[in-house]
């Protein structure tokens, strides 16, 4: 007997989790009872696409931005630790004791100083991918092959032109490496963000079908966060091989 | 020699009491002690000798990669940071170090960029120099498409795409079998003849040294220091057979006997 392809053995797993989990949920239908069955999952997304539509749309715009600006500013604030070494280490630091404040005690006082509207969102948001970014790309600058530099040097480029033409083209994988988890991040943040009090989004949902015992919403709306979450992951991972296709082919060669 | 007598405008380099010592833990390590050199301009001269004679730090000094401790470089009348920063320098390493995102054409070129010289022209000489070491209809592949032969012909062509004064060869076929490394001799040989720039190699490799150059410096070590300096008056062009004659093989005999005298002196202390 020929061995099984191999995505076939996980895709044949999962399926066996999934009808457990409905036998399993259909068996104990007690009122409240945990474990929601797949089945009424599906059925509360029929019935609810709309709204988990217009939150998930606003929850993603939050996490986008803050995204943006996040890696932003991690990758000047890379550069700006590459480039000058002293001020650079200080700024890192600080970084890191930045990151080291849990996202959820963040999140409130943001809340508190920059409103229910978006940018308390925006802005946690930013916070939790950031850091990703900057410990990625710090480590990728500084690792650099010694070899590039010395031909660098040989060929009298100057700090920019090396960074431009050299290096940086070098750190794209790791920086969408580093993307893969700081989309995710971001995405979570905004959804922290929003338990603090917001007019819209799936972290709103969340919340006020947990208040209502809504319990087949509640797992439906966190169905849809993983989704999306995994969807963000997947988005990079295409995007960095489009980015660096050398990258990747070398991989196959060696 | 009276400095005087040469002419002010002499077109060599000129290596004078060149030393160079490292911070080792608990006092200074002397890798080059009192070196004195003179490359005649467009002859290939090779450094040649044991691992740790400092060789390749002193072509490095004379590339301006790093400073020496004492001494003095002067390259055609200039400092080495002159002539790097005038673009004189072609420098081959001991691995390829090509850019893996770009083609055989790009890392090229890359040198031409770097001196600002237009599109146009940097694409026109870039592929007249792949064509010089055999690699056209190659120029669009990435480095990972080349066999580690291309890729060190891509690196001499990358070197040589400035028409430099000076070539810097650090090793170059490191790592290639012994065959592959002959017939790059044969080629880099033809190469280098067709430029009429001044060439510097280091190597350890006996044969190579004596096939390649006008000149081999014997190095010795602790301190890295010169042992000889041989005239290889072979005819060229030099051919893979001329390496089985009598005159290359008595050279290669002498050389490595200086060497293996060197590796004694050692072993003694």
């Amino acid at each position: 007997m020929r061995a099984l392809p191999r995505p076939v053995i996980p895709a044949l797993f999962f399926v066996l989790l999934l009808v457990a989990w409905q036998l399993v949920g259909q068996a104990v239908t007690a009122p409240g009872a945990v474990l929601i069955p797949p089945s009424t999952i599906v059925e509360t997304l029929g019935q609810r696409w709309y709204a988990l539509l217009l939150n998930a749309g606003i929850t993603l715009s939050e996490a986008g931005l803050g995204f943006l600006y996040g890696s932003l500013a991690a990758i000047i604030l890379a550069v700006v630790v590459d480039r000058f070494r002293i001020v650079g280490e200080g700024l890192y630091r600080l970084a890191l004791v930045i990151y080291a404040i849990p996202v959820i005690a963040i999140a409130a006082p943001l809340t508190a100083s920059l409103g229910l509207g978006m940018e308390s969102k925006v802005a946690v948001a930013a916070l939790s991918a950031y850091f990703p970014v900057l410990v990625n790309l710090t480590g990728a600058l500084r690792t650099l092959d010694p070899r590039v530099q010395e031909l660098s040097r040989v060929l009298a480029m100057g700090y920019t032109r090396t960074l431009l033409t050299m290096r940086a083209p070098a750190v794209v994988p790791a920086l969408f490496s580093s993307f893969k988890i700081a989309g995710p991040a971001a995405f979570i943040g905004a959804i922290i963000a929003e338990w603090m009090g917001a007019e819209g989004g799936l972290g709103v949902m969340l919340i006020q079908s947990m208040f209502n015992f809504n319990v087949p919403l509640l797992w439906t709306v966190l169905l849809v966060a993983t989704g999306l979450n995994g969807l963000i992951v997947l988005l990079f991972d295409v995007l960095g091989r489009l980015a660096a296709p050398w990258h990747d082919s070398s991989k196959e060669q060696s | 020699m009276g400095a005087a007598a040469a002419p002010a405008e002499a077109r060599t380099v000129t290596i004078d009491g060149v030393g160079m010592d490292f911070a080792v833990k608990g006092g200074t390590f002397t890798a080059l002690d009192d070196i004195a050199l003179e490359l005649p301009e467009g002859g290939f001269t090779t450094l040649l000798g044991p691992s740790g004679c400092g060789k390749s730090t002193l072509l490095r000094i004379i590339a301006d990669v790093i400073e020496p401790t004492r001494g003095t470089v002067d390259l055609f009348g200039m400092t080495p940071r002159q002539a790097r920063t005038s673009g004189l320098f072609g420098f081959v390493f001991q691995d390829p170090v090509l850019l893996p995102w770009r083609s055989a054409l790009g890392n090229v070129e890359l040198p031409l960029e770097a001196q600002g010289v237009p599109k146009a022209e940097r694409r026109e000489r870039a592929m007249a120099q792949l064509q010089l070491v055999g690699l056209d209809g190659f120029e669009d592949r990435l480095p990972a498409k080349l066999s580690g032969g291309m890729a060190r012909r891509v690196a001499i062509a990358r070197a040589l795409v400035v028409e430099p004064s000076i070539l810097f060869l650090d090793e170059p076929f490191n790592g290639l079998d012994e065959l592959r490394r002959r017939q790059m001799n044969v080629e880099l040989q033809r190469i280098w003849a067709a430029s009429g720039t001044t060439a510097l190699l280091v190597t350890h490799n006996v044969a190579e040294a004596v096939f390649l150059s006008d000149t081999v410096i014997v190095m010795g070590r602790n301190p890295g220091h010169v042992i000889e300096r041989r005239t290889i008056d072979l005819p060229r062009p030099r051919d893979i057979d001329n390496a089985l004659s009598a005159d290359f093989i008595a050279h290669e005999q002498e050389l490595t006997q200086l060497l293996s005298g060197d590796y004694r002196s050692v072993v003694d202390e």
